[in-house]
């Protein structure tokens, strides 16, 4: 026996004769185990006392404990693949804390075995949720949105059921990035009846960042941003993939998505996914929600070498989709709203079909992208990437003629992305990033169409900077700052109606624009140039082994976007006008977020209460009416107004037994107009979500889940109600068109059931058997712009069936 | 090695690009579907005097003139006068559609003013008549007030209002009726 274990046991042995008569065998050893390059947790490590042989292993965050110790001297090793084994010798008289960071050591590269998935972190001080395998993969046959939807303080605005945006914090639309695979996702999400054209199967990992804290993909989003990331093979020789395939009995739709991917042992990887959706027509608990099917198409592929030094990535993915809109919402003018209004059921209800007729949209995108990193002396990493996104969107429209089949929108957008980012970790206790990009994008409005534009072309121009500093010193104390800048340049070339231009007045004070006037139409060249700063602080403090607390401050400022400065064109779905502005001025927006999270013993609390105020908040306010052939229309601009956010999210998850935890998410936002105190439109109600989960006590990955939301009515909105004169009996009445009033508050419930089976090596079977609104309860959701036109989608069952090689 | 090659050339492409991005002018867009004008044309089944009457987009109510008693035999067409050089009588693609098109009369005062459709009129390929052409009957002195819609895909051509006809309004104007 070695001479220390010896001492050891005769120092263990004194120390708890010595520690009087009753020994104290409740010391509790609490850690947390952190990669020291990547600065992130380590989950998975092992953990174990050789003394007493005490073991456990750390979970997500890296957090561990052991509990019920009995005072003394023991000596500590933490292991985990691809790390050198750790030892460190502790005296255990109290409750211990402390932080491990553990080393790759570089000669050790030939014996690393690889880890599979490592969940990463973006942010240290602002609330990040990720979504992961399972919670993940049950969204499989619907969209981003929907699947986004379970995180606490995002909910979704919808136009119909497949058009979904995610809403975080009461903010939605130019205000919430898209991050795929660390490249902002470019593809005209300007409006809120336009959904991201993101193939959710072809990530592993989705983080929802509730605030601008993450500089690096952009200093304009103080809503949040959504960064989606997949997974890597490192230095292993493996052949790995699955294949999911689900079926939704609502819309008697189906998909399938599957995935391959080879690593090699010298870091070389290939892999490819791809995936086919389709649906026919959604039904109500009543009737069938004509014209609602989608169809969807997309794959990408992944070639390149990661190592611990350095590697490179080439990536391709496609995304293709086509989506009905409810032929019911399809209106003419301000009448057939009214006439849609006082209506139950939609005007229009065809059987159940799964073609896909006008009014519909249809959008294509390819997304290329070239990454290279390099790491010197383990703690500086230098990571370039280029990136070309092409996006085309395309809305059909219900016309006449040798039109019918024509587009009456098609926009092209091209986009290209060069970068470069610098993190630097050498200073104890401290870490820096900075990074720069230039950027370039076009957009192409095609004539073709025989419709007036309704985003003319453009080039907008970007040029950005930013750098960040991470104070750690210990587990309990985290502070961060950044500070971004942005040049952008909009250079767009729009064609006025000459009465328009002179009635806005911007003869007078946009006359530099004025490029060639013809008939009735004037060409334009709008300029515009905006300096955006954005600036980022954090705190985050480990009070005690059970609370922790992050204070966050975001300043970000937002240019307005195309759509906001030169819109002109007829919303169907609303029988509304939009215009857009040109005196439109930057917004600026301050948050304050305080997230406190309370974890012991299986009990997990977190309170975020946070407040926003935002100088020249962009919104559509309703301005008039307009008289055209087609009637009568209210019309609305883009302006710009001061607004006040206030909001609370509550999370609750609670092991009440070894195999039932339960979890209780709580959402409250208000906001309002500064000046005028009236509420933005569109702000989510009160909502709670609520879900037992029973785990199977053997079995490894069963679980059944029986999950109710409650939404209360929204009490706070704003007035755009407007009067209307209607011919009825022969006599000119005056009639007020609702479209403020919220619907009802509703209550639905659900239930899931996954059953796993494990297969020879680690391949296995998952079946998950899923109810979403399993009263087939008929409700109006006030963020479904549709809610005018038709009820929610009734009672759905799906069944997906995933095989994992 | 090669890596640095790969960026350069990506490089130097992005700032090419850069530099050399100008757009040309886009062509402007002449709406082709847009209907901004209507003509009606009345002629006294008696008199066989003719008088035509053009609303064009912009325009509030159209004034039209009967004659207490008479009867005229009617024609409506649509327009789209967007460019002066080249209007387009959209009427003729109503008529090749008339499957998905109804012109509808809605009558301030029954009293005042009949109108029906006459034997000329388009027939779609139910037999229904659509409302192109039709018979007016002026019947007692007085003012009324005429809405005249043209709808896309109505759901029932025989209802007796706009709500009982349904379907969307593409062209709706105010025909502000003296009957002297």
């Amino acid at each position: 026996m070695h001479p220390g274990y010896v001492l050891l046991f005769l120092c263990g042995l004194i120390g708890s004769l010595t520690s009087g008569f009753a020994q104290d065998c409740s010391v509790e050893l609490r850690g947390r185990v952190m990669d020291r390059h990547e600065n992130i947790p380590l989950e998975g490590a092992f953990i174990v006392l050789e003394e007493n042989q005490a073991y456990t292993y750390s979970d997500a965050r890296g957090l561990f404990v052991l509990e019920s110790l009995c005072a003394g001297t023991y000596t500590l090793r933490i292991s985990h693949p691809s790390c050198d084994d750790y030892t460190k010798q502790l005296s255990l008289q109290t409750d211990l804390d402390e932080t491990f960071f553990l080393e790759h050591h570089i000669t050790a590269l030939n014996e690393i075995i690889v880890e599979e998935q490592k969940r990463q972190k973006n942010t240290e001080t602002t609330p990040e949720v990720v979504l992961q395998g399972n919670e993940l993969e049950r969204f499989s046959g619907q969209s981003l949105g929907d699947a986004l939807s379970q995180v606490s303080g995002v909910t979704t605005l919808k136009t119909g059921n497949v058009i979904v945006k995610p809403v975080i914090h009461g903010m939605f639309g130019a205000r919430v990035a898209l991050v795929s695979e660390g490249v902002r996702v470019n593809d005209q999400e300007w409006g809120a009846d336009h959904a991201p054209t993101v193939d959710l199967n072809a990530v592993e990992q989705i983080s929802v960042i509730k605030g601008a804290a993450t500089l690096r993909y952009g200093g304009d989003t103080p809503g949040g941003v959504i960064v989606m990331q997949k997974g890597k093979p490192f230095l292993k020789d493996t052949l790995y993939g699955h294949l999911l395939s689900s079926a939704s009995a609502n819309g008697r739709g189906g998909a399938m998505t599957g995935s391959l991917v080879k690593g090699f042992a010298n870091g070389n990887y290939v892999k490819g996914q791809a995936t086919i959706k389709k649906r026919g027509d959604a039904q109500a608990p009543a009737y069938n929600l004509s014209n609602t099917g989608w169809t969807e198409a997309a794959m990408s592929m992944q070639w390149g070498r990661n190592q611990f030094l350095k590697g490179w990535e080439v990536n391709y993915s496609f995304f293709q989709n086509t989506i009905g809109i409810l032929r019911a919402a399809h209106v003419g003018n301000v009448e057939d709203l009214e006439r849609a209004l006082r209506s139950e059921v939609p005007l229009r209800i065809d059987p159940f079909t799964y073609t896909i007729a006008a009014p519909k949209q249809q959008s294509q995108h390819h997304n290329a992208k070239f990454y290279y990193f390099k790491r010197w002396a383990a703690d500086t990493k230098l990571e370039v990437h280029y990136n070309f996104q092409w996006n085309q969107r395309e809305e059909f429209d219900i016309r006449r003629g040798e039109d019918r089949n024509k587009a009456a929108i098609d926009l092209q957008l091209m986009t290209q992305n060069l970068a470069a980012y610098l993190a630097w970790t050498g200073a104890e206790s401290m870490a820096y990033t900075a990074g720069i990009q230039a950027e370039l994008q076009d957009n192409f409005s095609n004539p073709d169409t025989g419709v007036k534009r309704l985003i003319p072309d453009y080039l907008k121009y970007t040029l950005a900077s930013y750098t960040t500093a991470r104070y750690q010193p210990d587990n309990s104390l985290t502070i961060d700052a950044g500070l971004r800048l942005d040049w952008t340049l909009m250079d767009a070339q729009k064609y006025y109606d000459i009465n328009d231009w002179e009635q806005r007045g911007y003869d007078n004070r946009y006359s530099q624009f004025e490029v060639r006037r013809l008939s009735t139409q004037l060409l334009t060249r709008p300029k515009f140039e905006f300096l955006n700063w954005a600036f980022s602080t954090g705190v985050r403090s480990q009070w005690n082994p059970v609370f922790e607390t992050t204070l966050n401050y975001n300043l970000s400022q937002r240019a307005p976007n195309a759509a906001e400065l030169f819109s002109d064109g007829l919303h169907h779905a609303l029988a509304t006008i939009e215009y857009g502005s040109l005196d439109l001025k930057k917004e600026i927006a301050h948050k304050v977020l305080l997230n406190s999270t309370y974890i012991k013993e299986g009990l997990n609390l977190n309170l975020t209460p946070y407040l926003s105020w935002v100088n020249d908040f962009i919104l559509l306010e309703p301005a008039g009416f307009e008289q055209t052939i087609r009637g009568a229309f209210p019309y609305y601009h883009y302006k710009g107004v001061d607004a006040q956010f206030v909001g609370v999210d509550f999370e609750m998850q609670w092991r009440v037994h070894p195999q039932i935890s339960l979890l209780q998410q709580t959402n409250w936002v208000r906001a309002k107009e500064a000046k005028t105190q009236i509420d933005l439109i569109h702000i989510p109600p009160l909502s709670a979500h609520q879900k037992l989960v029973f785990v199977h006590p053997q079995k490894k990955g069963w679980k059944w889940e029986i999950y109710n939301t409650q939404v209360a009515s929204q009490r706070f909105f704003p007035d755009n109600n407007f009067t209307y004169q209607f011919i009825e009996n022969g006599q000119l009445t005056t009639k007020t068109i609702d479209i403020s009033t919220p619907p009802n508050g509703y209550s639905l419930w659900g239930s899931s059931l996954v059953l796993q089976w494990d297969l020879e090596g680690q391949r296995s079977i998952q079946l998950q058997c899923i109810v979403d609104n399993l009263a087939n309860t008929t409700y109006r959701s006030y963020l479904n712009r549709l809610r005018f036109y038709a009820d929610e989608m009734g009672r759905n069952i799906q069944v997906l069936i995933k095989y994992s090689l | 090695m090669k890596h640095i090659h790969i960026f350069s050339s990506l490089a130097l492409l992005f700032t090419i690009q850069l530099t050399s991005c100008t757009k040309d002018d886009p062509p402007p867009v002449n709406e082709e579907e847009v209907i901004d004008r209507v003509v009606i044309e009345l002629t006294n089944n008696s008199t066989n005097e003719q008088s035509t009457y053009t609303w064009n987009e912009g325009d509030t109510g159209l004034a039209i003139s009967l004659s207490e008693g008479a009867t005229y035999r009617a024609s409506v067409s649509f327009l789209n006068a967007t460019n002066p050089a080249d209007i387009e009588d959209v009427t003729e693609e109503v008529r090749e559609e008339a499957d998905d098109h109804f012109v509808f009369y809605e009558i301030g005062s029954a009293a005042q003013l009949a109108i029906s459709s006459s034997s000329n009129d388009t027939r779609d390929s139910d037999n229904q008549a659509i409302g192109l052409h039709t018979t007016w009957e002026a019947k007692a002195t007085g003012e009324t007030l005429v809405r005249l819609y043209l709808i896309h895909e109505p759901d029932n051509k025989q209802g007796t209002t706009r709500n009982g006809i349904g379907g969307e309004t593409d062209a709706q104007i105010d025909l502000n009726i003296t009957i002297g």
